[in-house]
């Protein structure tokens, strides 16, 4: 409590500062509606970054006192957590279209690394498929099926995929738990790019069986795997700054903190209790299904009486950066509708707590920012064309006998442009002071190239911050507006062409470029004020392409440019799932469904795993696309019609058999032929 | 037209048994060699062409009476149902 009491003094005690210095910057001192909304707009944003200064600042100490005397971890002596008994525990991965070489290549390392602590026994893996595409989930099952084979997880490792898809990722959780939730004490819930080292899972049940009042504990995964230059430096600035802003926010929020959806182990009796996600019952965006579910289901789990952690300590937890700004752009979209919805729990949730009211408020502005900010660049234009177009207006107040005459006080403007550079950045080279501090500094490529890289990563991100301010406002709108989501699965692979990065960027582009052109003529000064926003803008679409390029990702690598310790020294984890994605087959095309029908053994699995549909109507149809997938092939279906056949027992014994026995110049024939090598 | 027949036929056989994990040793060619055999000789009695589809369908149901395939280990998909519900922590 003294400790976010302190925090919230200090935020408010430099916000009013900056207003208070702001209003002597104005010409009017606040003294219009434009400025009175300016000044406004500039409280919220500047409070902003002040949580984040302090947030870092707070990590700086915390990491150089060599942690929080508090966090969960450091109650227990490494002794006595070693001597904890551990309970069942589901591993859960849900996946939707996702690579899966990729992601069932990572479940690999994750069993092979769990095998090896020696306590995989308490460990079950489910693999939550919501994939749409047939010829897709019959390869993840395919796949599957290997693995149990190759890892010896026959009853350890499990496939389910929901026929119908509802309520997004948490519906195929909440599906999972109806049906197993009862057979397991905790669920570490897995993203499809997630890796987590068998010690951590070990150690997040053990912390669990030791602190009976915690119903969640979030690791902070790093991100590792990156190629593109995107990707190298969302995972350089996590490697780097990321532990200290957790260390910062874990400080704050103590057994208060936020579930981010993944890499987290949660007590399953008390979150299926008390978890479950109702719909919105709201207007618009805010009515039906929760599509962002996380942070709400801390709330809730905290609303139940038990504790949420961000446990800062527990290390071996990995993700995957969006390869591009295409990318994390298109993701972010899905994720401002999510947390814009939050904004009717935030008002109307029941009983939640403050903490996570805030934490809630938190993911709004995460988006909700970018409008503000916008809204301010506009108030800013139009205060200036006000005083450059229209005659100074001397009595600004209506009804006052004094006039106000405009002042400019270009010392104060240049000293608040100056705190607000210092909040944004300061905690990133306090950050590159931890490490070489703990000499640490080879991890992520030495002193100088470190320091490189940390002006790299902050050109970047300047370069990046007015894209992502203006593609946030339009998902903002968009999200309000009530806009159906489409929800997808993420790339995690692919570069930006030229054409896409031009649609996408050219209409900011442009008004980046109208709008600096207005304020030169406006006045130069005005014009060199617009710059830092508008150049960004204005060359959106070369940097949106060449950040996505892997071949500049890895000529910084091989200058060991924005280097990330995981790079530097990788892990045995993560070295497996580079091997186990060369080694995952991957078919995942139209050719899945032809061999689950021609292969003996695999058709064997789906017919064992597959249940018999038929009944009356549904019945005839079946046969009917039997009747024409025999006779054209499954190309002539559409992927529902394939979906069909391959969820039907007796449709897929039926196409096998015929497959074996059709001619030599027919389509199964030639499939057969192509099978047994002939 | 027959011996290519019965190269089809042998192909097709030995992928099979091969593809469903049986061993492919001398004894198992040699009584894949005789199905063949007897699959032609019955096709060809009939004094007509001989229907591949036909052929193929006679082979499949006389591999299936001659050999017993070995079942492949099948791990199961999902662990025996607990089923339990979902809680609505608002509902007070």
């Amino acid at each position: 409590m003294l400790r976010r009491s302190l925090l919230t003094l200090v935020v408010f005690g430099q916000t009013a500062l900056g207003v208070a210095i702001m209003r002597h910057v104005l010409p009017y001192q606040g003294g219009n509606g434009v400025e009175v909304a300016l000044l406004a707009l500039f409280a919220v944003l500047f409070g902003w970054i002040s949580v984040g200064f302090w947030i870092g600042v707070t990590g700086f100490v915390l990491q150089l006192a060599g942690g929080d005397p508090h966090g969960l971890l450091r109650r227990h002596p490494r002794a006595l957590l070693d001597a904890t008994p551990l309970a069942r525990t589901a591993i859960v991965m849900p996946i939707y279209n996702e690579p899966i070489a990729r992601t069932l290549g990572g479940l690999r390392a994750i069993y092979r690394s769990l095998e090896e602590t020696g306590q995989l026994e308490h460990f079950e893996f489910h693999i939550l498929s919501d994939s749409r595409d047939p010829d897709h989930w019959l390869s993840e099952k395919t796949v599957w099926y290997q693995l149990c084979r190759e890892l010896g997880a026959f009853g350890r490792m499990f496939y389910r995929r929901r026929p119908i898809n509802m309520n997004y990722k948490s519906g195929n959780i909440a599906d999972f738990l109806r049906r197993w939730g009862r057979r397991y004490e905790y669920m570490i819930v897995l993203d499809a790019d997630s890796i987590m080292e068998g010690g951590t899972l070990v150690d997040m049940v053990r912390l669990m069986q030791r602190e009976h009042g915690v119903g969640m504990i979030q690791t902070s995964p790093a991100i590792v795997n990156g190629e593109s230059m995107f990707a190298r430096v969302q995972q350089f600035s996590s490697r780097l700054y990321g532990p200290m802003f957790t260390a910062g926010l874990s400080a704050y929020q103590l057994g208060e903190a936020a579930y981010w959806g993944h890499n987290a182990i949660i007590r399953v009796a008390p979150f299926m209790a008390h978890c479950g996600l109702r719909k919105l019952r709201g207007f618009g965006p805010f009515r039906g299904p929760i599509s962002s579910h996380d942070f709400v289901e801390a709330a809730y789990m905290a609303r139940a009486g038990h504790e949420v952690w961000l446990e800062p300590g527990l290390q071996g937890s990995y993700e995957e950066s969006p390869p591009s700004l295409v990318d994390e752009l298109a993701r972010d979209k899905r994720w401002a509708k999510g947390n814009l919805q939050h904004l009717w729990l935030l008002l109307f949730g029941r009983r939640l707590r403050m903490a996570h009211r805030l934490a809630l408020l938190n993911g709004v502005m995460s988006y909700l920012a970018s409008p503000l900010w916008l809204a301010f660049l506009a108030l800013t234009t139009v205060a200036t064309a006000r005083l450059v177009l229209f005659p100074i207006d001397y009595f600004p107040v209506p009804h006052s006998p004094f006039p106000v005459w405009p002042k400019w006080n270009p010392a104060w403007a240049l000293g608040l442009a100056g705190a607000t550079v210092l909040l944004l950045f300061l905690p990133k080279w306090l950050a590159l002071i931890e490490v070489m501090i703990r000499r640490r500094s080879a991890e992520f490529g030495g002193g100088l190239r470190l320091a490189g890289s940390v002006l790299l990563e902050m050109l970047v991100s300047a370069l990046m911050a007015p894209i992502r301010m203006l593609a946030h406002s339009r998902h903002v709108i968009e999200g309000l507006s009530g806009m159906k989501l489409r929800w997808a699965g993420q790339n995690r692979s692919e570069e930006t062409t030229w054409r896409e990065a031009l649609v996408d960027q050219a209409p900011g582009s442009l008004l980046a470029a109208s709008w600096a052109v207005f304020a030169w003529w406006l006045d130069p000064l005005f014009f060199l004020w617009s710059l830092p926003v508008a150049i960004p803008l204005i060359v959106a679409a070369p940097v949106s392409v060449v950040t996505a390029r892997v071949s500049v990702g890895r000529f910084l690598r091989r200058h060991r440019l924005l280097l990330s310790p995981e790079e530097y020294r990788p892990g045995a984890v993560l070295s497996a799932v580079a091997q186990a994605q060369a080694e995952v087959g991957e078919r995942g095309d139209r050719s899945a469904f032809v061999h689950v029908v021609v292969d003996p053994v695999l058709n064997r699995l789906h017919v064992a795993t597959t249940r018999d549909y038929r009944r009356g109507v549904k019945s005839e149809t079946i046969a009917r696309l039997v009747l024409r997938c025999e006779r054209d092939g499954p190309e002539a279906l559409s992927p529902r019609e394939v979906t069909q056949l391959a969820q039907d027992r007796a449709a897929l014994e039926t196409l096998h058999r015929r497959a074996w026995c059709a001619p030599s110049d027919s389509y199964w024939g030639r499939a057969v032929a192509e099978r047994i090598g002939a | 037209m027959i011996i290519m027949m019965s190269e089809r036929l042998l192909r097709r056989a030995l992928g099979y048994l091969r593809l469903s994990g049986l061993d492919i040793d001398t004894a198992v060619e040699r009584s894949v060699l005789d199905i063949v055999s007897q699959v032609i000789a019955e096709e060809a009695s009939r004094g007509e062409p001989i229907d591949e589809t036909t052929a193929f369908e006679r082979l499949m149901a006389q591999l299936e009476t001659v050999f017993t395939l070995p079942e492949p280990s099948l791990p199961p998909v999902t662990p025996v149902m607990e089923r339990g519900s979902i809680g609505y922590g608002d509902v007070a």
